[in-house]
């Protein structure tokens, strides 16, 4: 816990789960987080792990059978959770920006995106038709998208996936957010536009000391992006530290089983180490680490008793009982 | 494995392998223009070989694979496998040589019939080929599924029933039913998660190692083409840029495209500092490529020969084995 100075965007104990034929799936099971003006940080952790869900609840935008069980989230002060959906409208787009993974789809097919960037301006900034055309032009021009006059009257499915990406960019920064939310925000594109749109994000968190919340699967993107990351598993943060700690020294096995299971980290043709197993179905997790089942240190005490996240040093912290009681607090 | 393979001749010896798809308009279909998916590329793959094929979206390796199988019809070139050439093959003869051959596809969920069991998927080749009934079928089945890290006892479910990694070890049981010499992987792992990613990675060098399988490694991702391949070629606009053993091409990319792609590539160590090559612009499309050297939109050496001069091509001997480059700045 600790003071919520300096935090401008503050997750506390969030739950959250689905409604299912098979009943209530628990998705997010108490997550903590908190970011701070200018910094990135990355939630990190494989399909179904819950990163995705906890952005969407932050947003406020999870789909009708979602629901925050319980928590909280505070940005600048407010709760998030208390705001009425007018509320929450304003601050999304304008204090809070966000872009998510698949450019393709999250595009309007039928408008051009000069029109989709003016919408945004004329709802947050009221701007009039001339000046919304000139302030799409100078946004474009600034997440570096060549011809921005000419291509402020393009449709999306003349652009490339890079392109759109940028074009998004565009639009989450239209209002200049304090904190980005984005949600594997260059998965779908190639290494080498993946490579500009980070390079555009770093440029621009740093002019205007944005926040940005990176949730990926890649850690090679965390390592050369975040300062701090959360790694998630099956609804939990069970690792939080800063990124050359983490890479350093990972504490939890589980990502310790992660960073050995990257090919690049290993010499070539070695056997890499792989995780036995699959991730539990939220239907059967079980009540102690849900890690556990698939875990090369278990312990006698970890199917039955939960581990808590608990820091070992300064910034760094670990929901495991191989480091329970060595930590400073 | 490829050191003492490369004295014997190549399982597979692949010359200007060119596929080009018409584009049709108008009120006739008349063809208008064409896409020059693949556009000339040469390569040996020796037995018990793996070599890796990268490049980024729309560069043409996923239609190179399929054109060396013959899943499409190529426009011109020659792919020799075992001595013969299977383009100039007559259906009954391609049909003899097809079960020497398999691929497995990036996506484990369309990939997979869902109305079949995993026995009948697995089993499919067998049937349509006529090589097993009754308990022989079965128990070749059963063995297929225990090879590939499956209980015997899943062939009777269907797809829908497993995670990600295991369809993927359905579709490579399905694809080694056969007993073949070669297999094209196709983004075979891109789907999977990191863990999972390692487990099938493991899989394909433990069968590879059993049965000298040879793998064309299609994939966009550089660390896991790094890990696997002994020779990795580099594709842009549908040609090779650079060719050459994987620990050379890592150690010194020659091809400026090759060095941007690998400048790109994260690195999951925060402590490593990389130059960034910055590729401006977008790739060209495959319906006009650029004159000369197709990367010169993009290069950020380019001279003025590229713009107009397609590029030489550089052999540099590296041990028994040949880097080889095109590009302009290494000429003379």
């Amino acid at each position: 816990m600790g003071g919520a100075a300096g935090a401008l965007l503050e997750v506390r104990d969030l739950h959250v789960s689905f409604d299912t034929e098979a009943g209530a799936v628990p998705a997010v099971r108490g997550v903590d987080l908190r970011v701070q003006r200018g910094e990135t940080l990355a939630v990190v952790g494989e399909s179904g792990c819950g990163k995705s869900v906890t952005a969407l609840a932050i947003l406020r935008l999870l789909d009708p059978s979602g629901r925050i069980e319980r928590g909280a989230v505070r940005f600048d002060g407010q709760d998030l959770l208390g705001l009425s959906e007018p509320e929450m409208r304003a601050l999304r787009g304008r204090r809070i920006g966000m872009v998510f993974q698949e450019p393709m789809t999250s595009l309007n097919p039928v408008f051009t995106v000069g029109d989709q960037i003016g919408e945004v301006l004329a709802i947050h900034r009221g701007l009039g038709k001339r000046e919304r055309r000139a302030e799409a032009i100078r946004l474009l021009e600034k997440v570096g998208i060549p011809a921005a006059a000419e291509r402020v009257d393009q449709y999306p499915h003349e652009m490339s996936g890079g392109m759109k990406q940028r074009v998004m960019i565009a639009i989450a920064i239209a209002c200049e957010p304090e904190v980005l939310i984005a949600d594997e925000p260059t998965t779908a594109l190639d290494v080498t536009v993946q490579a500009q749109i980070l390079d555009l994000l770093r440029a621009l968190q740093q002019e205007m000391r944005m926040a940005i919340v990176l949730i990926t699967h890649n850690l090679g993107v965390v390592a050369q992006f975040a300062q701090r990351v959360l790694v998630m598993y099956a609804g939990k943060i069970v690792e939080r530290s800063d990124v050359a700690t983490l890479f350093r020294e990972p504490l939890h096995p589980y990502t310790r089983a992660l960073l050995r299971a990257l090919p690049s980290r290993s010499a070539h043709a070695e056997r890499l180490v792989s995780i036995a197993g699959t991730v539990p179905s939220p239907l059967e997790y079980p009540p102690g680490c849900a890690f556990c089942a698939r875990c090369p240190d278990v312990l006698p005490r970890c199917a039955d008793d939960e581990p808590r996240l608990e820091g070992v040093e300064a910034g760094h912290a670990v929901a495991c009982w191989l480091h329970a009681g060595t930590g400073a607090r | 494995m490829s050191g003492t393979a490369a004295d014997r001749r190549p399982l597979l010896e692949v010359r200007d392998l060119t596929v080009h798809f018409p584009v049709r308009s108008g009120v006739f279909s008349r063809v208008s223009a064409w896409v020059r998916a693949v556009d000339g590329i040469s390569f040996d793959l020796a037995a018990g070989e793996t070599l890796g094929l990268v490049g980024e979206s729309g560069c043409g390796k996923t239609t190179a694979g399929r054109a060396v199988l013959r899943l499409l019809e190529p426009t011109s070139g020659q792919v020799v496998f075992d001595g013969r050439d299977l383009i100039r093959m007559n259906r009954r003869e391609l049909r003899a040589t097809r079960p020497r051959m398999q691929i497995v596809f990036q996506d484990p969920y369309a990939s997979l019939n869902p109305r079949m069991t995993v026995g009948d998927i697995v089993g499919e080749p067998l049937r349509a080929h006529g090589l097993a009934r009754g308990s022989e079928f079965d128990d070749r089945v059963a063995a297929l599924l225990e090879r590939v890290g499956l209980q015997a006892s899943y062939r009777f479910r269907y797809p829908h029933e497993f995670s990600g990694g295991q369809r993927q070890r359905v579709g490579i049981a399905r694809a080694l039913a056969l007993s073949p010499e070669l297999i094209v992987c196709d983004e075979a792992i891109s789907a999977l998660d990191v863990s999972i990613q390692a487990q099938i990675l493991n899989l394909l060098q433990d069968l590879q190692d059993e049965y000298g399988l040879s793998y064309l490694f299609i994939s966009h991702d550089l660390s896991v083409v790094e890990h696997i391949a002994d020779r990795v070629a580099v594709m842009y606009l549908g040609q090779f840029v650079e060719l050459a053993p994987v620990a050379e091409l890592f150690r010194e990319p020659q091809h400026p495209y090759t060095q941007a792609l690998m400048s790109a590539n994260p690195v999951p160590d925060p402590g490593a500092r990389v130059v960034r090559i910055p590729l401006e612009g977008d790739v060209p499309t495959p319906l006009r490529p650029p004159p000369g050297c197709r990367f010169h939109t993009r290069c950020p050496r380019v001279m003025d020969a590229c713009r107009t001069h397609e590029p030489p091509h550089i052999r540099t001997a590296v041990g028994s084995s040949v880097h080889e480059t095109w590009c302009h700045l290494y000429a003379g």
